[in-house]
């Protein structure tokens, strides 16, 4: 894989490490700091989210995986073809003891928690996939063993260091559409989320996102991602959820449900709606922000104002007045001439960022995991925790829980004040 | 309808229009006072709304559809404010040897009345077109407005080929504006630095070719030529890339000299 680097202009960057303190990891300051230093990287957990992870690791120049955990034999020996050195384990308590200085836990949801509290205790720095763990109380016990143990934390919530959403929002925040007035938030895909099975016994094993013991289904595996979007640009948390879930189309003896509809409702009155099946792709995925001069799609990267579209190179220049910066911008030429078509086309938020359709459950390119992961082995260098990144991460994998219980009880879930994080 | 939205940590105003006398409009205010930039804006937006509606030809109700349609029956008495625009193409007109004609050709057959400040078209052949100086009048009005209220520093960007700096970039001693190549859009031609200035561009592009017609021969130019003028006089730029693209080659530098205070570049892309 080839080594990319972080795709925004370093001043940019550092402007916007003020709005978005868990940036700074990735500063020029932080990767001269950490030059030439190796974190000491354990995975636990080398299915394919795992390996996904080590694939990026290979290309880390400041980590060295010295340690590899999985349960499951095969698992493991994917992990340890790409870490030959790596010492393997099948019992995560033995890696703990191990000499590693950071381990990343990617197993499946319902044993994030007490890997991660352990992992904490022992004096390791912990990156933990998302969401953060089953249960509310688990997440909360994970957030206060973080701050009680100063380590660092990271939850895997790789959009917080996606240069276009860090632009989109930075940009969404100087209130340039306006006020955000809703947020709609989808993810589709049309397949029955299984794995291959070598042995039918190995079912809840392999298949833990379908149950309900193991996971929160499309909750916590899609919704959270998306439902901190909505957070992000709100600045805000919803206090209530309500919404309607079942298992309309896999009727195969899963746990979770493969259709869910909900609506969170921020403090000012602001919903936030979320959809996500499993049985029609058409939609693919988004996050719209719709704002009273435009609206915004994170996922494709653009935004679209309302009525009227600035020549090119104007928004361009006010950017530029915003960050300090003198430079040449081209928009001079001939006669413009009016577009005809009715199709309101958009504006990217910057250039050549990527997209995806959604369908893969492992992770996507240059959606800035690979970001996340260089800042938690910078972090993890340096010891110091990421400003903001595991409140972000605490209160969309809450949601996405609550979300799960109003659709269980069918009825409005207020925001339980025990689990607001600046009361604990 | 016009967006606006102040930008309250740089105190810059960004307000944009579209389809305002047929093209785009975007102005930059750099003003600490928020709610003077946004009068400034409006007005701005309202004098140029009010432009379009005087200069529209395609509109039944402008006064240039009257013009066109009646001049040629009747002497047409002029209001005041018409009667300096069509003052200032006659001047126009003989400064460029006939080559900025807003009637396609058929200019000398305007009789003007400078005493009752009335036009008369000799037949119905005539049709007064106003691109290539309306959006140089509707500049030089905005500077006016943004003068008038003691703005000095603004970038207005009118459809591209048009734009008026006012004082300097917040971060620079001028507004640095580049010329887009017509056909390879990632490519600048030039760069300018702008102050206190306005560039103007004429040329084809490649979705839009043949607009600009030569007055002598009548056919439409369809050269690859660029022309961008920068001048202190938003007209004066606006009438002259114009007139410099459709005058042929021996012209320009006749043309030219009667502009002397005017910067000019012509491109020359081989398409």
């Amino acid at each position: 894989m080839k080594r990319r680097n972080f795709i925004i202009n370093t001043s940019i960057l550092s402007a916007m490490t003020g709005l978005f303190p868990w940036l700074e990891s990735c500063s020029d300051r932080k990767q001269k700091e950490t030059a030439g230093v190796k974190a000491r990287i354990g995975v636990i957990g080398t299915g394919s989210r795992g390996t996904y992870h080590l694939q990026h690791l290979l290309t880390v120049k400041n980590a060295e995986v010295t340690a590899l955990c999985d349960i499951y034999l095969p698992h493991l020996k994917q992990g340890a073809a790409l870490f030959p050195a790596a010492k393997t384990f099948t019992d995560y308590r033995a890696l703990l003891e191990s000499d590693v200085d950071g381990v990343i836990v990617a197993t499946p949801l319902s044993e994030h928690a007490h890997i991660t509290i352990d992992a904490l205790k022992a004096g390791k720095h912990v990156f933990c996939e998302k969401a953060m763990a089953l249960k509310p109380d688990d997440c909360l016990a994970m957030y206060r063993t973080y701050r009680e143990t100063g380590r660092v934390l990271y939850i895997g919530q790789q959009r917080l260091f996606d240069p276009k959403y860090l632009k989109a929002l930075e940009m969404l925040h100087t209130g340039f559409l306006g006020d955000v007035t809703g947020i709609r938030c989808y993810w589709y895909r049309n397949n029955d989320w299984r794995r291959p099975l070598p042995d039918p016994a190995l079912e809840h094993l392999i298949n833990w996102r379908l149950y309900r013991a193991t996971s929160g289904g499309l909750m916590t595996e899609l919704a959270a991602h998306q439902l901190q979007v909505g957070n992000w640009a709100m600045q805000a948390i919803p206090e209530s959820v309500a919404g309607f879930g079942d298992i309309v189309f896999w009727k195969d003896g899963r746990e979770v449900y493969d259709n869910v509809s909900l609506v969170y409702r921020y403090p000012n009155g602001v919903n936030m709606t979320y959809e996500s099946l499993i049985s029609n792709k058409f939609n693919g995925l988004e996050e719209q922000i719709l704002a009273s001069k435009g609206t915004m799609e994170l996922e494709r990267g653009k935004y679209y104002f309302e009525e009227v579209k600035p020549a090119p190179g104007i928004l361009q220049l006010i950017n530029q007045i915003e960050h300090d910066i003198f430079d040449n911008v081209s928009f001079a030429g001939p006669s413009w001439v009016p577009e005809t078509a009715l199709e309101n086309r958009g504006e990217y938020f910057i250039n050549n960022s990527s997209q995806t359709d959604g369908a893969s459950s492992v992770g996507f390119v240059n959606d800035g995991s690979f970001e996340l992961l260089q800042a938690f082995c910078n972090a993890v260098i340096t010891g110091k925790p990421a400003e903001r990144l595991v409140e972000e991460a605490y209160y969309s994998s809450v949601l996405s829980l609550l979300g799960i219980q109003a659709m269980d009880e069918q009825r409005v879930i207020k925001f339980p004040k025990e689990l607001r994080i600046e009361n604990n | 309808m016009a967006y606006s939205h102040y930008y309250a940590d740089t105190g810059v105003l960004h307000g944009s229009c579209l389809h305002l006398m047929g093209t785009g409009l975007d102005a930059l205010v750099i003003e600490v006072d928020k709610q003077k930039a946004e009068r400034v804006w409006m007005e701005i937006v309202l004098e140029t709304e009010r432009l379009h509606r005087m200069f529209n030809r395609f509109s039944d109700s402008s006064e240039l559809t009257r013009i066109n349609n009646t001049a040629a029956l009747h002497d047409y008495q002029l209001s005041p404010e018409w009667w300096a625009v069509m003052s200032d193409l006659r001047h126009y007109h003989d400064l460029t040897k006939g080559y900025f004609d807003p009637t396609c050709g058929y200019f000398d057959r305007i009789l003007f009345d400078d005493a009752r400040r009335s036009v008369r078209f000799k037949n119905s052949s005539v049709s007064i077109d106003l691109g290539g100086y309306a959006k140089g009048y509707a500049l030089q009005r905005m500077k006016d407005i943004l003068n008038d209220h003691q703005v000095t520093q603004s970038l207005i960007n009118f459809g591209n080929s048009a734009i008026l700096a006012v004082g300097n970039h917040p971060h620079g001693s001028a507004w640095p504006v580049g010329l887009t190549h017509p056909y390879l859009p990632y490519k600048t031609l030039k760069s300018f630095l702008l102050r206190d200035l306005t560039l103007s561009s004429s040329g084809n592009t490649s979705s839009n070719v043949g607009h600009i017609i030569n007055p002598m021969t009548r056919e439409k130019v369809e050269t690859g030529k660029i022309v961008s003028v920068v001048s202190t006089h938003c007209i004066d730029a606006e009438v002259l890339s114009t007139a410099l693209m459709a005058a042929d080659e021996d012209m320009i530098p006749v043309i030219s000299q009667e502009f002397p205070e005017c910067q000019i570049d012509i491109f020359n892309l081989h398409i």
